[in-house]
């Protein structure tokens, strides 16, 4: 019997994490993920969850353990947001060369400075780099499941890398939703057993890990076979994602397209802003302009492909980056132009959209005008200068 | 362009000697690149190093795969890493070293090039070591012809000039006697063409390999033992059964676990991976292990 | 003293659990330790290591270690010895691993990890009660990267970065009441050129559970600048003058495992590096090395 009860994306992604039967969770607070850790160590403590929570003294400390952990062959899930994640960045690189599975929950929050607690996605931007998989929530239903397909493939046997589930700060963490909680045992029966496979210590079968390399072409080769694990988990990730939607009913493409079949525009982003892009979308068709809406799910392995496919026949899109590359510009519109550039066929002309930063909300209103403007520049053909949401009354 | 390649132990100087050789090129006007190459590997463990020099600048970066003149401080290499000391020899390479083989014995084991120059040891100062680097960037300095001893003397000056002013003195003597000792080789090393030969490299699509095998992993323990740390040795100790007690401290205290006990109690020294640090004959209290030099072991035994 | 089963110095193994064939180089005092304690803890072990020399003991695809060995980073191996450790607990607890293959966790890292970046993490480690060993070997400088001051640099020697006047201006940092104060279940300090001390500590910790941590001095040729067959002449100088204490901490209290009548003269040890030799050359200078003999006679004043 499937429940359906509201959480939040914090509680959310706790449930994940348990219903995975994770065996070891080592933790670090840190507003908004606090609550996440909290929450697993009352289900400890209370014999709800067969499972060890240690507390560690840091970030990079916590991530060290969960990797260390993960090479001694025990599932391990952990969670961090902003600064944090910041902070355990050395780690973040280094495990993904270890390849070790394991599923990280961050949870999204601007990066200082100035401080900030609520959300943008700098944050695990920084993470795009490191060969962790990335998946993108926009609900919090989509965040519990996301943590079981997460393992799924982060232990599959070609792939072994750790996958990084991100939720918004706030406006996931703290927000309740309704939220079907599957069954323990059907979850343990979509993951199938731990295999450790080759991560063990024990007495009779000595290993040695994390090693130094001496050469570029050993370097370069362990170094590329991270990178083709990486690519290699979209295969895997739409593998389990459709066994995911045969045993639980819900469906997860690696994109998500809402109204885009005849659609003339989109806008396209990730995260829980996304909703209102979606009601964004409902207005402006109630209008007459056909415009949809592209969600990227996953950012590594960045779906090149199918992203082409869903933008052929877009005349015009808005890529809104709640992000900024100091110098450049949204890290999203870069990753989708660079996926665009070359492809068979026409693209549309995209314009570069930053809004959102550290909580500032977008508005249904800023959509309908960014849906102006993008009918301008796709009418002259021009892609447009980076602009940033923000009005004159902010400024006073 | 000239390409110049050296190649000694940890701590005999030879980045040194690469450093000297480029600031005395460059002194003479020249366009320069020197440096040192890097492993992990520390004291005693075989190093290299290079230097290039053009009248124009050097696009060229990197190590020398097509040296005009290799300089072989210590002859042991030879023995230990031949393939790498030699590395691309070609029919206008010299050869520099400094040895205590005969010349057709030298000849036998290199057997390719244009020449091959030798200092015997036994000319040179007992404690010949500690000059390596003046030595060798000395005699490759007259070699090229272009250098003049002003520029070498102060390419010494300028690259010691940390060092105490006694060592100094000493390394600017011993750089003026071997750069007239070498007067007749004067111009040997010529200048080639800068244009890099083309040989097409063939790429390959890599594909995805089990996890299990595309990190870096061992799955095993002791494979150090096929790393033979031996050919890091200038002077090996050697044990006299006749004096030993079989006390063990030296298997105690060898950092390496290059000692073994023998079945007659014996300890036995693994010379495939004693490094020569000597701490054995250091805490030995019956005397008996004595120290050799490696040079002369080897020709014992080969 | 010794309760287990070294009693002399026969009593130790002539056969080694650490292979041959690492890149430390020749004359390594901290190879010497690290020898030793892979013979007495036996081959039941996982090192976990942080940036610094031996860091290079595992070089792809060659370990020396007949057990296991993880490198993590040089703030965080405690972390990982923690990772480790919980997860072979669960795995043990859940019935997933025998307990005949359980492993004792080491860590391994030098004192620049030991007595700065790692710091944090290691106190946490000691806080939670790990039950793991810390072995750090001070060779009282950046080894890995030539020899720069650390915070267990001692006054006086010169270093990368303290390479003229008179070295190194500060004071090694009291590392061993650092983790004292955080009373784990046993502490000490050690040296290689001491072997039966070092073996009654490691197997006295050996019935221990909890923290055991381990400072032993690494006399190091390379940053010492002294010839490799010293080291252990050089060792045993440290301990002879009381420059480094043979001690142990356990049940909240300090205990000196070798107390000498009549120390040596720091002189004897310093004169034999060059890292000192500014102490000497070209004249000797008596302010300098009386300070250093000074802080030696007045710590054990205090024992």
């Amino acid at each position: 019997m499937t429940r359906q009860v509201l959480l939040t994306g914090n509680a959310a992604a706790a449930w994940g994490a348990r219903l995975s039967s994770a065996d070891y969770i080592p933790a670090f607070p840190i507003t908004p993920q606090t609550e996440i850790i909290e929450t697993l160590s009352e289900w400890i403590n209370n014999g709800e969850m067969d499972s060890h929570l240690t507390m560690f003294e840091s970030e990079h400390s916590m991530i060290t353990a969960a990797g260390s952990a993960a090479t001694a062959g025990v599932r391990v899930f952990t969670a961090t947001s902003s600064q944090g994640l910041m902070f355990g960045m050395e780690m973040i690189f280094a495990l993904p060369g270890w390849r070790v599975p394991f599923v990280l929950v961050n949870v999204s929050r601007g990066l200082a400075s100035p401080i900030t607690l609520e959300c943008d996605h700098n944050d695990i931007l920084a993470a795009r780099d490191s060969g962790c998989i990335q998946i993108h929530c926009s609900t919090c239903q989509e965040i519990l499941d996301s943590v079981i397909i997460g393992y799924k493939i982060s232990e599959n046997k070609e792939i072994r890398l750790p996958v990084i589930v991100n939720l918004d700060g706030f406006y996931l963490s703290f927000t309740r939703e309704a939220v079907e909680i599957p069954e323990h045992h059907e979850v343990s029966q979509y993951l199938g057993e731990y295999n450790q496979m080759n991560d063990h210590y024990s007495s009779s079968a000595p290993q040695a890990r994390g090693l130094i390399v001496l050469g570029g072409s050993q370097y370069s080769y362990f170094r590329y076979q991270a990178h083709l694990a990486n690519l290699k988990a979209l295969d895997v990730y739409k593998e389990a994602a459709e066994e995911f939607a045969i045993q639980f009913g819900r469906n997860y493409s690696v994109i998500e397209s809402y109204r885009t079949d005849d659609a003339e525009y989109c806008f396209i982003m990730i995260g829980s802003f996304s909703t209102k892009a979606k009601s964004a979308v409902d207005h402006l068709r109630s209008e007459g302009l056909k415009i949809g809406l592209i969600r990227p799910r996953l950012i590594r392995p960045f779906p090149s492909e199918e992203l082409n496919i869903l933008l052929s026949g877009i005349k015009g899109a808005a890529v809104i980056d709640q992000n900024i590359s100091f110098g450049k510009g949204g890290i999203l519109y870069t990753e989708i132009t660079s996926a665009l550039y070359g492809a068979h066929g026409s693209y549309p002309v995209t314009g570069s959209f930053i809004g959102g930063l550290g909580g500032r909300d977008i508005t249904i209103d800023e959509f309908i005008v960014i849906a102006g403007e993008m009918r301008e520049y796709t009418k002259k053909g021009i892609q447009p200068r980076t602009r940033l949401l923000f009005t004159g009354d902010e400024l006073e | 362009m000239f390409r110049i390649r050296f190649h000694g132990r940890g701590g005999e100087g030879i980045k040194t000697a690469s450093r000297i050789l480029g600031s005395s090129f460059f002194f003479e006007g020249f366009q320069v690149q020197d440096a040192p190459k890097y492993g992990a590997e520390r004291r005693g463990a075989p190093v290299s190093a290079y230097v290039r020099a053009d009248h124009k600048q050097i696009y060229e970066r990197g190590e020398i795969h097509k040296p005009d003149l290799i300089i072989i401080a210590d002859e042991t290499l030879l023995h230990v890493t031949r393939n790498t000391v030699l590395e691309g020899i070609y029919e206008n390479t010299v050869i520099f070293i400094i040895s205590a083989m005969s010349n057709s014995e030298l000849e036998e084991i290199i057997n390719c090039g244009k020449t091959i120059i030798k200092i015997a040891p036994a000319v040179l100062p007992e404690n010949y070591h500690r000059f390596l680097s003046s030595i060798t960037a000395s005699a490759t300095a007259r070699f090229t012809g272009i250098i003049q001893i002003d520029s070498l003397i102060r390419g010494v000056e300028e690259e010691l000039k940390s060092a105490k002013n006694d060592l100094i003195l000493e390394n600017t003597a011993i750089a003026k006697k071997i750069f007239n000792d070498m007067t007749s080789y004067s111009g040997i090393v010529t200048e080639t063409d800068g244009t890099p030969v083309i040989t097409e490299p063939q790429l390959i699509d890599l594909p995805l390999h089990n996890s299990s095998i595309a990190t870096p992993a061992i799955r095993t323990g002791s494979t150090s033992v096929k790393n033979q740390t031996g050919s890091w040795r200038t002077s090996r100790p050697v044990i006299l059964q006749e004096k030993c007690s079989r006390c063990m401290l030296c298997n105690v205290y060898c950092p390496d676990s290059a000692i073994t006990k023998n079945e007659e109690g014996f300890p036995v020294i693994d010379y495939n991976h004693c490094k020569g640090c000597l701490i054995c004959r250091e805490v030995c209290p019956s005397g008996a292990i004595t120290q050799e030099d490696e040079k002369t072991s080897r020709s014992k035994t080969v | 003293m010794s309760e287990g089963l070294i009693k002399n110095i026969k009593d130790l193994s002539v056969e080694h659990n650490l292979a041959p064939g690492t890149s430390m180089c020749a004359g390594c005092g901290a190879l010497e330790t690290v020898k030793l304690f892979c013979d007495i803890l036996g081959k039941n072990t996982v090192f976990v290591n942080a940036a610094g020399c031996m860091t290079l003991l595992a070089i792809y695809p060659f370990t020396p270690f007949s057990g296991s060995w993880l490198y993590t980073a040089m703030a965080s191996a405690s972390a990982g010895a923690q990772g480790i450790r919980d997860a072979l607990d669960i795995l043990i607890k859940k019935g997933r691993l025998s307990a005949s293959e359980d492993l004792k966790v080491i860590v391994l890292t030098g004192d620049g990890s030991a007595y700065g970046m790692g710091l944090s993490a290691t106190s946490a480690a000691i806080d939670r009660d790990l039950d793991f060993y810390y072995l750090c070997y001070d060779n009282e400088g950046y080894g890995n990267t030539g020899h720069q001051d650390s915070a267990a640099t001692p006054y006086g020697a010169r270093t990368a970065t303290s390479a003229s006047g008179a070295g190194f201006t500060g004071r090694k940092k009291d590392l061993f009441s650092i983790w004292a104060a955080h009373k784990p279940a046993y502490l000490a300090t050690i040296i290689a050129a001491e072997p039966l001390d070092l073996a009654h500590k490691v197997e006295k910790a050996m019935t221990i559970k909890g923290p055991k941590m381990f400072i032993t001095l690494a006399p190091c040729p390379t940053g010492w600048h002294y010839e490799p067959h010293q080291t252990v002449s050089i060792g045993k100088l440290a301990v002879k003058t009381g420059i480094w204490p043979l001690k142990e901490f356990k049940d909240g209290t300090v205990t000196h495992t070798k107390v000498l009548k009549e120390r040596v003269p720091v002189e004897e040890y310093l004169k034999l590096q060059g890292r000192f030799e500014h102490l000497f050359v070209p004249e000797k200078n008596p302010a300098l090395i009386n300070r250093i003999q000074t802080t030696v006679d007045q710590y054990w004043k205090d024992v």
